[in-house]
């Protein structure tokens, strides 16, 4: 289960990234010392996860990783992203928690924004509160919108010793694990707010977050959620993260350990402890981090096709798109993460007859043939048909070579359940899905297989456009970069559907999650709600507040034991007065090493232009005589841990064969490639390249070119532009 | 001939171009309507007028299953339409039904491959303001539709591409925001481009004849799944009524009654027996076809059914509809119609209410049935802002409990965060929270109601609209008691306080303490044999009392615990005295529903039997002048009963008088009962 690269010869530093998934275990080594690196020199390697104690397979993991060359002295950091925050939030296995909230407002939580998941649904049922309605408790303290104390309490927090007793004693009655305090207003008076806490934790001797603390931001049911979001889990991640250190420790490695996060960065591993909510959308993240790293300054949108769902994420200039709308479940997140959608089907998807309506239609999804029994072509038993088994019943993937010939596949399994679908889809009717069923089943599942091929990336596209639409962006302009086992294998067609001309598949794509964690950039966003018009009277109180900003975030950048310098990214959410939606606007950027030494004076003019720009191009229209207001301030301190170096010509394809494969509808016959030293510089489809990891597609009118990194670049139109192609910016 | 795999790609496509046509408009609008209520929308219709693609889950879905046609005629009697042209127009009258109100302002575009017409794009905007006697176009009492603002029949607002000047100036100068029409009108302008291009990658791949196929393919496959959807409800007849609070110009409330027959899949509603058009923008204009907007119910009754179904036109092939002339929900002439969804959320309910006697383990007991947006103006009228969109809840139904404070049955509106309001308006909100005891008791408890209460901080206005059912309560079903009713009190338990109902503008000094508790949803099944500790967990939650867990459930919780013995005598003796029994009764037809002590009152004096007599004989005088009459009849009637009837109980004698006075003024105008001459 490991990688063919060999451990270089000679010492080097190592960072090693680590992903755990719900089936393996991922592990990148990258070179740690700062220096730029080509994807080509990371080592992979692979363990089954340990579902139970997730440390257990990164321990295993690790120590057979260092067993192929690395020293444990020169592991520089290691890299860590996991998802056991968010599955603990999804199956609800997190900690009994109470809120303190303000009188007159105990449902936040109940009444949450209001809206029924479904307009046409008179079953729709709002998701369950977080936290039970019995477990929220009211004290008399709230502020108002500039931090004022409004009520009569009497304590410094405005809760007398009388109240908090009384508070305690009905605390004590619910009996939690942990405790939030969030308080109306409260983001306004973080430190009335946090007093209130420190007194309860006395007096319980459990742990109680404050909200304001947590995220000082106005919006008191999204505070509220991400407050109680991280005091559920902290318990148990609290435990992870300390099972984690016991473990590196028993291997000797006593690097810095570094845990990702759904902002697309990293932080350490004592951060992580004290504020695990940051951690738990790390994972879809990872992906898009790698790709920031590896092509900066290119506009990509990354295509993760796993095994139930296809996700997506958008890079703006080499700069992942974030957003603050983000949930889990049910709950909002109204931190910035790193913004990645569903889209549709994965290769486990079901392929099926749908007879719901007049005629029979095919569906490719939502339902998932699941890990086990899996594709029919995996020969465990299942029968339905998976998007998988139309890539077999193709010619796309070869059963004899699927994932380098490890786990062989049948391919009559897959062409029998396919035709079984095509029978379902017949209704006495010309239902387009193929010959009659007294044909041969072979060219039953053609018809099918075709269906199923275009269903899919139809699907896809409609999906990928509305994403893209919402922030008023076409996919012509983005290059793909496909991951995930079937990323590779339907990136060309989905492409070929909304008019993306290039598509990167990246080394190691099975592995590209851990390779994000490996690079992912130090990272910490702080924000404060402002609510202030931008104008020159204000440039000094804007400048003071985001110089205050900015000290929290190198305060904290201290922290993190990192030496290489970084950028703080100063900006604002600024909207027309009157209008109801805000766009983020960069205020300033500053390197991290000057930032403390010069002051920071904050010139409005420029930001009012650029708030314009992002105005025309988002909204379609500018009024230069309202009132810009400003009403968030966000800060946010990023640091690069090395480079990746671009990859160069070099490489190449040998041809190892050729069969003929479905798509669009037709059998072409297709060369068969795969990577090597030395051979054609480039391939034209139709043709197959097999990797160890995944299949990719090239079809007719697509081009393959290769590089020293491993990285195949596909671009739609004749060779000739190389490897460079396929991030290569058009103006947008 | 098109595969049915090419005809389902293809409206995969179509259905991506109409969410991209609504996500163009809303990032291109300037309004609040549009970004923060959502209240806009686009499609794709073929040459039948119906849409064949419609968003699934952006901007307003109710308009599913508008018919483009009519609009289509009346703009093209002076010459066909050609590429590049934009019919314009808001007129419920001119626009053939098209347009709900005038605010709602409709773009319809033709769609050509080559100089083949292939269909129709359509977009509309619910704008700012289009004129009128009052800011923003929609006030209750405005009681004609030139009231309302600008009448605009369809027009080419767009010749060839290039926007008619005389049209924008015209529509310019009768909004008090023009700019922000111009804006919505070319956001809706971009949407219709955007369709135009999506439908020309179409047609090019398909043809006029296979994008005809796509079409009809998509409406055939909605209708055969709406179809099999409501084959769930049993074939038969059904009838309920339910009433509005008032008619908007008097305290005499307004009836909306509904026979519904259902026969295998396909349901027609009638509406006949619905009180006459009033004097007050409360009238629907549907030329007496089934329209879009007031058949959502059997909309969500198909999503609630077949969650998957592709929004179409289809949705329509399975709805029938009869409403006579001159009524509320056939408005015709100039009857104002700003408010018209609340007539239309009262026709919900009555369909609700007939058709849970179809399919009593799908449809749920009434919802709370109302939307008000509070608003606070400042004194100085500079700002109006909404404090908290408020809403009830839902009705309960066989298997679940209600949902609490939340409601999508009118609009899927989001509410404001407090800490936004209070940094915004001039109010401190003291309390926003379910409503204790205010959903309907039942085996499945109806949803709460909410509870805002905030204080002025400076002196103001306080505006109300779609205040409902302070008079008459969500029905509850099958033994389910009905909900609380609405409540809005000012100052409540000092010596200013004052109960409101109907509020145009109420003046707020500062310090002053408003409070709306919205009406409770509708209860489902007996209480009594609600679990105990289904009423327990509502106790320990607090929106049950202990008083009202024993009253309303006969469930005795005792520092925290159900007495299970004390619980079962107590309900032991509940069944054995017929205590059950105290539920009211409609008197036609909805056997099953518990309407409360107030729809109690008001049909013992105003039975159905004789408001449906009166009601045949309204229909013979002139439409403009039948809702005076009505109201002249009712009023000397009312005028013998307490102030706050049926709200409060009138004494025997003056009921029995009452029920003689109108049976004589129904006699005088209509003839004797038939049977008793």
């Amino acid at each position: 289960m490991s990688s063919p690269v060999a451990v270089p010869a000679g010492r080097r530093r190592w960072r090693i990234g680590i992903d755990v998934g719900g089936t393996f275990t991922d592990l990148v080594a990258v070179p740690g010392d700062g220096a730029s690196w080509s994807p080509a020199d990371a080592i992979t390697h692979k363990v089954p996860s340990t579902p139970h104690d997730p440390s257990e397979g990164v321990e295993t993991g690790l120590a057979q990783l260092l067993a192929r060359g690395i020293a444990v002295e020169d592991v520089a950091a290691v890299a860590h992203g996991t998802t056991i925050g968010l599955n603990a939030i999804l199956q609800g296995r997190v900690a009994r928690a109470a809120l303190v909230t303000s009188a007159g407002h105990r449902d936040v939580l109940q009444i949450a924004r209001a809206r029924m998941p479904r307009s046409f649904d008179l079953h729709a049922t709002p998701a369950r509160p977080i936290v039970p309605r019995e477990h929220v408790l009211e004290v008399a303290q709230r502020f108002a919108a500039d931090g004022a104390a409004v009520g009569d309490g009497a304590g410094a927090d405005g809760v007398d010793d009388a109240e908090l007793g009384r508070l305690v004693e009905r605390l004590a009655a619910v009996a939690p694990e942990v405790v939030a305090v969030s308080l109306v207003g409260g983001y306004a008076a973080r430190e009335a707010e946090q007093l209130l806490a420190d007194r309860l934790a006395a007096a319980l001797d459990v742990p109680v977050t404050s909200a304001a603390a947590v995220w000082p931001e106005a919006g008191e049911y999204e505070r509220t959620t991400l407050a109680l979001l991280d005091a559920q889990i902290t318990p148990l991640m609290t435990g992870y993260f300390t099972a984690l250190r016991e473990r590196l420790s028993r291997l000797r490695i006593d690097a810095r350990v570094y845990i990702t996060t759904s902002n697309g960065g990293s932080v350490s591993i004592e951060d992580a402890i004290r504020r695990p909510v940051q951690t738990v959308l790390s994972g879809p993240a990872g992906g898009v981090s790698a790709a920031a790293t590896a092509w900066p300054g290119t506009d990509m949108v990354t295509v993760d096709m796993g095994g139930t769902s296809s996700d997506i994420g958008v890079l703006r200039g080499g700069r992942p798109v974030l957003t603050t709308t983000a949930t889990v479940g049910p709950h909002p997140l109204m931190t910035p993460v790193v913004e990645v959608s569903a889209i549709g089907a994965g290769g486990g998807s079901v392929v099926s007859a749908d007879r719901s309506g007049a005629r029979p239609v095919l569906r490719v999804g939502p339902a998932s043939v699941g890990a086990v029994p899996g594709p029919a072509a995996y020969g465990a038993g299942g029968t339905q048909p998976a998007l998988t088994d139309a890539y077999v019943h193709a010619g796309v993937i070869d059963p004899a070579t699927f994932l380098g010939g490890t786990f062989p596949l049948r391919a009559d399994l897959a062409t029998a359940a396919l035709a079984r679908v095509a029978d379902e889809l017949r209704d006495g009717e010309v239902s387009g899905a193929g010959p009659a069923p007294s044909e041969a089943g072979p060219a039953r599942a053609d018809g099918v297989t075709d269906a199923a091929l275009r269903v899919a990336s139809v699907g896809m596209a409609a999906r990928l456009r509305t994403v893209l639409a919402v922030r008023g962006e076409v996919p012509e302009r983005y290059t793909f970069v496909a991951f995930g086992g079937a990323g590779g294998t339907h990136a060309a067609l989905l492409a070929d559907e909304v008019g993306v001309r290039r598509v990167l598949v990246p080394a190691a794509a099975g592995t590209f999650c851990a390779l994000g964690a490996a690079i992912a950039p130090i990272r910490r966003d702080v924000a404060r709600t402002v609510r202030t018009v931008v104008g020159e009277q204000n440039a000094e109180a804007l400048t003071a507040a985001s110089a205050g900003l900015e000290r929290e975030v190198l305060d904290w950048l201290r922290t993190q034991d990192v030496a290489a310098a970084g950028t703080v990214t100063l900006s604002a959410d600024l909207r027309y007065a009157g209008q109801p939606t805000t766009l983020e606007v960069v205020l300033a950027e500053r390197p991290t090493d000057g930032a403390g030494a010069e002051p920071l004076r904050l010139e409005i003019e420029p930001v009012l232009r650029r708030f314009a720009e992002q105005h025309e191009r988002v909204h379609g229209f500018v009024d230069p005589t309202a009132t810009v207001r400003a009403e968030t301030l966000r800060a946010s301190v990023s640091v690069r841990l090395g480079e990746v170096r671009p990859g160069h010509g070099g490489a190449a394809f040998v041809k190892t064969g050729a069969r003929d494969v479905r798509y669009d509808g037709t059998p072409r016959p297709a060369s068969v490639h795969t990577l090597a030293q030395d051979g054609e510089a480039s391939v034209t489809g139709p043709a197959v390249i097999e990797k160890p990891d995944t299949t990719v597609l090239v079809p007719a009118g697509w081009t393959a070119t290769t590089d020293d990194g491993g990285n195949l670049h596909l671009v739609r139109g004749p060779a000739g532009s190389g490897a460079e192609a396929a991030t290569k910016n058009e103006e947008g | 001939m098109l595969t049915t795999v090419e005809k389902d790609v293809a409206h995969t496509r179509l259905q991506a171009a109409v969410e991209e046509m609504c996500l163009t408009l809303r990032r291109a609008s300037r309004s609040l309507y549009v970004r923060d209520a959502a209240d806009f929308a686009c499609a794709v219709a073929d040459l039948s007028g119906r849409f064949v693609a419609y968003p699934q889950d952006v901007g307003v879905s109710g308009f599913v299953g508008l018919d483009l046609t009519p609009a289509i005629e009346a703009a093209t009697a002076n010459g066909p339409l050609a590429p590049g042209d934009v019919v314009l127009t808001n007129d419920p009258y001119l626009s053939g039904g098209l347009s709900t109100h005038l605010p709602d302002v409709h773009a319809i575009a033709p769609f050509f491959d080559g100089d083949e017409l292939v269909g129709y794009g359509w977009a509309f905007v619910h704008v700012s303001d289009v004129g009128g006697r009052v800011p923003s176009s929609v006030s209750v009492l405005n009681d004609s539709v030139f009231a309302e603002g600008l009448r605009v029949p369809p027009v080419r607002y767009v010749r060839a591409g290039t926007v008619v000047p005389e049209v924008e100036a015209i529509l310019a100068a009768n909004s008090r925001t023009p700019e922000a029409n111009r804006g919505d009108l070319h956001a809706m302008l971009a949407a219709l481009d955007t369709g135009r291009r999506r439908v020309g990658e179409l047609t090019a791949d398909l043809g006029p004849a296979g994008f005809a196929d796509v079409g009809a393919f998509a409406r055939e496959q909605s209708a055969a799944r709406a179809r099999s959807a409501l084959r769930t409800l049993a074939d038969g007849t059904y009838r309920f009524e339910d009433f509005l609070d008032n008619d908007g110009v008097s305290g005499v409330p307004l009836r909306v009654v509904v026979t519904a027959t259902v026969d295998d899949g396909a349901v027609h509603l009638d509406l006949t027996g619905t009180d006459p058009q009033v004097e007050a923008a409360l009238n629907m204009v549907t030329f007496g076809r089934a329209h879009s907007w007031v058949v959502t119910r059997l909309f969500a009754i198909v999503g609630t059914l077949d969650p998957a179904v592709p929004l179409n036109g289809g949705l329509m092939d399975v709805i029938g509809f009869t409403a006579p002339e001159g009524t509320l929900l056939n408005a015709t002439g100039t009857a104002a119609t700003g408010v018209r969804h609340a007539t239309t959320s009262r026709v919900n309910d009555v369909v609700s209410g007939a058709l849970v006697q179809a399919a009593p383990e799908v449809l749920p007991a009434a919802s709370s049935g109302l939307v008000v947006p509070v608003v606070f103006a400042a004194a100085d009228g500079s700002r109006v802002d909404v404090v908290e969109p408020m809403v009830g809840g839902t009705g309960a139904r066989h298997g679940a409990d209600g949902a609490d404070g939340r409601d999508s049955g009118i609009s899927n509106l989001s509410n404001n965060p407090v800490e936004t309001v209070e940094a915004n308006v001039s109010v401190r909100v003291l309390r926003y929270a379910l409503r204790a005891d205010s959903g309907g008791a039942g085996r499945w408890r109806g949803g709460s109601g909410l509870e805002l209460e905030f204080e002025a901080l400076t002196d103001g206005g306080l505006l109300a609209r779609g205040l409902e059912r302070l008079r008459f309560r969500p029905w509850g079903f099958a033994g389910g008691r009905p909900g609380a009713l609405t409540e809005l009190v000012v100052n409540e338990g000092r010596t200013d306080e004052r109960r409101l109902s109907v509020v145009d503008v109420h003046p707020l000094r500062a310090g002053d303490r408003v409070v709306l508790r919205t009406s409770g949803a509708g209860g489902y099944g007996d209480p009594l044999e609600r679990a105990e500790q289904a009423v327990l967990a509502d106790v320990a939650a607090g929106l049950v009392t202990v008083k009202a867990a024993l009253e309303a459930y006969g469930v005795v919780v005792r520092d925290g615990v159900v007495d299970t013995a004390a619980t079962a005598a107590e309900r032991a003796g509940r069944s054995v005295s017929g205590e059950r029994t105290g539920r009211s009764v409609s008197a036609d037809g909805g056997r099953a529903h518990s309407l409360g002590p107030e729809r109690e009152r008001w049909e013992r004096v105003f039975p159905s039997v004789l408001a449906d007599r009166l009601d045949v004989y309204l229909r013979t005088l002139p439409t403009t002048t039948r809702a005076a009459r009505r109201r002249e009849i009712l009023g000397g009637v009312l005028a013998g009963l307490p102030e706050r009837f049926p709200g409060v109980p009138a004494s025997e004698a003056a009921s029995v008088a009452a029920e003689r006075a109108f049976a004589e003024a129904v006699t005088a105008v209509a003839g004797p009962t038939p049977g008793t001459a």
